[in-house]
């Protein structure tokens, strides 16, 4: 189980972001922090998807055809 | 009290995510299923097939490019809602215009220099995107914010020659017309909605459909920002 964690760290991290997020949502009473706790948690939500698409070693997907290349996918979704 | 009961919310929160991230297969391996099913075959063909250099463009525009057409619609949706709550209302029109700050004269200057490359900065940006990262939603966001500093630093009537009267509504709508107008090129062209020609002979015409879907997007983007901007600032 640690172990598996430790190989998704990443992961672990947008879920600590995720779980900041709620907290300023939950806890605060103030509007604006609230919205900014909402936009932690997006922001959460996005770090989660951009790391799905990792590889190791990879680049980006526009640059020229290399062996390792990141996923696409996770950019439009990220963008919708 | 209340304290307690949200940490308590907060870790019934986390169990589970954390649970379900530890049972993910392994972070950063190539054999991972985002890797192996759409995204093989969107990396292999996509340059080839869809027109654009840059694989995120391809799929934005190309293999989803429906999602994309709703969503340049959403925005010029929301520039709609703006008008309707604070135009309609009569909210601007009730109240005399707030008289402007007057800004440091460095602030000025530095405007005034920095603008040019802003704008040139947004063009290559926008007419970029099929090739690098960069694409109409990107730079047309840029432009705005070019808008909006122009209308802070150098004044609002300095700002409104920069987004005239009579091509104002042509330009707030560019994003959905160039793209229903492609979409329709399309259907000419192929028998279907927003269908990209796929002979290789025809290939710099996906391209050029692409790039003027990225123009429209760019633009209207820009004019929606500045002008739900304009309309918010006089209220």
């Amino acid at each position: 189980m640690l172990l598996a964690l430790w190989t998704n760290v990443d992961y672990v991290a947008s879920v600590v972001l995720f779980c900041i997020g709620l907290y300023c949502v939950i806890a605060k009473n103030n509007l604006i922090k609230k919205f900014i706790g909402l936009n932690i948690m997006e922001t959460s939500v996005f770090a989660f998807i951009v790391a799905m698409g990792v590889v190791e070693g990879g680049t980006h997907p526009s640059w020229e055809p290399a062996p390792g290349r990141r996923t696409p996918t996770p950019y439009p979704r990220a963008l919708s | 009290m209340k304290k307690a009961l949200v940490i308590v919310l907060l870790i019934v929160a986390a169990v589970p995510l954390v649970a379900a991230v530890a049972g993910l297969p392994p972070h950063g391996s190539p054999s991972n299923p985002t890797y192996t099913h759409v995204s093989a075959y969107y990396l292999e063909h996509g340059a080839e097939e869809a027109g654009a250099e840059n694989i995120v463009t391809d799929m934005i525009l190309n293999y989803r490019g429906f999602d994309t057409n709703g969503e340049v619609t959403v925005i010029f949706t929301s520039l709609a809602a703006v008008f309707g709550v604070l135009l309609l209302t009569g909210a601007v029109a009730r109240k005399p215009a707030a008289p402007e700050i007057p800004v440091s004269m460095v602030v000025r200057f530095i405007a005034r220099l920095l603008a040019p490359f802003i704008a040139i900065f947004a063009v290559y940006v926008i007419l970029n995107g099929h090739i690098s990262p960069g694409g109409g939603f990107q730079g047309g966001t840029v432009l705005g914010a070019l808008y909006i500093t122009v209308s802070i630093v150098l004044g609002r009537d300095e700002a409104r020659r920069l987004l005239p009267r009579g091509p104002k509504p042509w330009l707030q709508a560019a994003g959905p017309l160039t793209f229903v107008g492609v979409g329709l090129l399309g259907l000419v062209l192929t028998g279907y909605y927003l269908g990209f020609p796929t002979t290789p002979a025809l290939a710099w015409l996906r391209t050029a459909m692409i790039v003027v879907i990225e123009i429209g997007i760019g633009v209207g983007g820009a004019a929606v920002l500045a002008s739900v901007y304009e309309t918010m600032e006089a209220d």
